[in-house]
């Protein structure tokens, strides 16, 4: 027998309630409410097919409505037709038969239907009985559950997923917390034997024959270097540590260029490295100003320090809708590609790199800077020799 | 059972009456309907509701029914020799309340608790959400009988009678040893349809076939049934021609539009999900009090006590009178059995009923007749 436009229009609403959330709990209580009260059921109960091992399954009570076995008529009967395990064979067997009916002593009829890939679906009615061609129809409507379901538990493994990654990601930053403090700890006890070594300072050194001066000397000049490593790498770990933008304080773009140019013009006069600056420095911002200093001068100092006489550094500065952009250009040493990561890391410059009394800890500091403040830090060289260019957007 | 009948308004007569049903021997618990003509005060009543001993139930109505009766003034109060657990669920319009939390954290012996009489502020926006929740956690093992309390002028106010005081937007929900037989119909019959609800917001039809559901449905009341909305007020036309919701084998679940929205939605009494179907339902006199008489038979089928010590609670919907006028004497009559038994109650913003068969429902328009162990 067909089915009648009201029964068509029955379950085209139970089939607009599946699947409407992710969440398996809720989006059951409201498709099997709904399965219900059109229907005009008392209680259903959702069994799912797990491996119990050595081939064997059993089905589960996965959810129920109404959700307590004693007040669920679907859990009892389930109980008097379904066996606490199968084997391949037996669950082939009881899927055949699926759709079936088992009928209570009291006249309730339970209807257990194919959940595929899932398990099975149990909805009990206390009176009447449904036709078999409604019995029949409620396939496709029950595919479409199965298939609504296993989008929500790939959901929620999805989610215990990215929670677990959470917690680990947590975990590695608290050890990457650890590993800071203990360098910096260990880099702030250095200081203490530093300074006994700085003593040296005190001898009156015409008391001293002249190969001991010579000697004082050397130990003179090796303490100023480790003093400035120490101090470099107690300011990179303070900074990495404590991770937040300076205080916002106004900045005069026009002050900025002339304290850049006043820091570094001697400086490359003498290395006859001409130095300019471009663009259009008027106007005024609001921000992390010291931070901000910090950045051009490092990448200034670089761009002067890697070029050689008569190659030329230009410092421009770009403005565009929102954006500020410092550009810092040389004709200098370059870098080659598989180092433009390397040189924003601290102490993985190779040696052959570093400046005379440079240790690789200014662009570490400046992009600790640039991410504390969302900046963006850029470098584009096309290798050895073909200088570089750094771009800093704000 | 104890049943105390008085059409006096005075706070004075209800406190008396009050106190001797429940001080009456035997008495476990207490059932009251009042009507909103008494207009009852929380300041004057509540102390006469907080010095009682045995649990109370109940509501304020637009009506009350006596035998067959009906009064616009005074009370019924009924004790029960049954034992019943009473508890108040509060924030009945709370879009955050967690009502199946609420219900689950309730202790109550469901092995014990043959019927649960369930009043609600008929005002509320969540009455469906509570009455499904109360089947997800309470199923059907119980009966269910009650309704909405509140007043016909719409005015939200303090309607529903608990141990606490008279109070507002809850639901007070009785769990008593009672045996009854309950049953349920009403009567309307398909006019025209089936309209797919394209959208609703809860009790709030939006779209009907992707139409303004304003335009569809008065269309469809002119052309079908002849009558005009033009200079009318909604409700005196609407209050003829409800929305019937289908469910499978059963009769429709009416919802009744009561008015229309500043956007031109037609706002019900109760929920009316999206993707359902409707019908524009109508009815007549003989339908409705020939359903009126079924809800009595079934009532007394499925009644399992002594029927020489029965009583009869019946729970009206105030429309159902509006539609009925004069003829509404004929639908009480319908609904009362024979013979000496004592037939009390009210008429409703809504119906909560079940026979431990069906779906439970919140009902419009719809008559209920309890058959409850005297």
């Amino acid at each position: 027998m067909p089915l009648k436009a009201e029964e068509i229009q029955i379950f085209y609403e139970i089939s607009m309630s599946i699947g409407s959330e992710l969440d398996c709990r809720s989006m059951l209580k409201e498709a099997l409410g709904k399965y219900l009260r059109k229907l005009n059921l008392s209680a259903s109960c959702l069994l799912r097919k797990v491996a119990t091992g050595e081939g064997k399954f059993a089905f589960e009570p996965y959810y129920r409505l109404p959700k307590m076995s004693v007040l669920n008529r679907a859990s009892q009967m389930v109980e008097a037709r379904i066996d606490s395990e199968y084997d391949q064979a037996g669950i082939a067997s009881l899927q055949a038969e699926l759709p079936f009916t088992v009928e209570s002593s009291a006249g309730e009829k339970a209807y257990f239907f194919d959940l595929p890939d899932f398990g099975i679906l149990v909805l009990v009615k206390s009176e009447g009985s449904l036709r078999q061609s409604t019995v029949r129809s409620l396939a496709p409507l029950n595919r479409k559950l199965a298939h609504a379901l296993s989008a929500c538990l790939q959901k929620e493994a999805l989610s215990r997923s990215e929670e677990r990654l959470e917690k680990a990601n947590e975990q590695l930053q608290e050890w990457n917390t650890d590993k800071l403090s203990f360098i910096q700890y260990i880099s702030h006890e250095l200081n203490t034997p530093l300074n006994w070594i700085g003593s040296l300072n005190m001898i009156e050194e015409e008391t001293l024959s002249p190969d001991s001066q010579r000697c004082v000397e050397f130990v003179r000049k090796g303490f100023l270097r480790i003093s400035k490593l120490a101090q470099l790498a107690s300011d990179y770990f303070e900074k990495s540590r404590l991770n937040w933008p300076g205080q916002p304080t106004q900045v005069l773009l026009a002050a900025l260029r002339e304290e850049l140019r006043s820091r570094f013009e001697s400086k490359a006069q003498v290395k006859g490295v001409p130095l300019t600056f471009e663009g259009d420095w008027s106007g005024e911002l609001s921000l992390d100003a010291k931070g901000l200093l910090e950045v051009l001068e490092s990448l200034i100092e670089n761009a002067v320090g890697f070029s050689d006489f008569g190659e030329a550094v230009k410092v421009e500065l770009a403005k565009g809708g929102e954006t500020i952009r410092f550009r810092v250009e040389d004709q200098g040493v370059g870098i080659e590609p598989n180092l433009q990561g390397a040189i924003f890391k601290p102490c993985q410059i190779p040696e052959h790199k570093r400046t005379p009394g440079g240790y690789g800890f200014s662009l570490p500091c400046a992009r600790l800077i640039c991410e504390a403040n969302k900046w963006s830090l850029k470098v584009e060289s096309e290798g050895l020799g073909q200088g570089s260019c750094f771009e800093l957007t704000l | 059972m104890i049943v105390r009948r008085d059409k006096s308004v005075s706070i004075e007569h209800f406190g008396q009456s009050l106190d001797e049903v429940a001080s009456s021997e035997g008495v476990r618990f207490v059932l009251i309907l009042a009507c909103d003509a008494n207009d009852y005060s929380p300041e004057a009543i509540d102390p006469i509701l907080k010095r009682q001993t045995v649990p109370l139930i109940g509501g304020v109505f637009p009506a009350i029914l006596s035998g067959s009766d009906r009064w616009e003034e005074g009370f019924v109060i009924v004790g029960f020799d049954q034992a019943a657990k009473v508890r108040t669920v509060t924030g009945l319009s709370d879009l955050d309340a967690d009502f199946e939390k609420t219900l689950e954290s309730i202790d109550v012996d469901l092995a014990k608790a043959k019927t649960l009489m369930v009043y609600v502020d008929g005002l509320s926006s969540r009455i469906n959400a509570l009455v499904e929740e109360l089947f997800a956690v309470f199923g059907l093992e119980a009966n269910y009988i009650g309704g909405g309390a509140g007043s016909l002028s719409f005015e939200k106010k303090p309607c529903v009678f608990t141990n606490d005081g008279l109070k507002a937007d809850c639901a007070v929900i009785a769990f008593a040893e009672l045996e009854a037989g309950i049953g349920v119909s009403h009567g309307w019959r398909e006019l025209a349809g089936p309209f797919e609800v394209t959208e609703a917001d809860r009790n709030k039809v939006v779209s009907l076939d992707w139409r303004p559901a304003q335009e569809v449905y008065q269309e469809t009341v002119r052309s079908q049934a002849g009558a005009s909305f033009e200079g009318v007020e909604f409700f005196e036309v609407s209050k003829g021609y409800p929305f019937g919701i289908s469910k499978l084998g059963s009769e429709k679940i009416v919802r009744d539009p009561i008015s229309l929205d500043e956007d031109g939605s037609i706002v019900c009494v109760g929920e009316v999900p999206t993707n359902a179907f409707v019908h524009v339902l109508a009815g007549d006199p003989e339908s409705l009090i020939g359903a009126a008489g079924e809800a009595l038979r079934r009532a007394e089928e499925l009644f399992r006590g002594e029927p020489e010590s029965r009583g009869i609670l019946l729970i009206d919907c105030i429309s159902r009178l509006l539609f009925l006028g004069d003829r509404f004497r004929d639908e009480l009559i319908a609904m009362s059995p024979d013979g000496d038994v004592p037939v009390f109650g009210a008429l409703t913003l809504g119906e909560i009923a079940n026979n431990r068969k069906d779906y439970l429902e919140f009902y419009n328009k719809t008559a209920v007749v309890g058959v409850l162990q005297g």
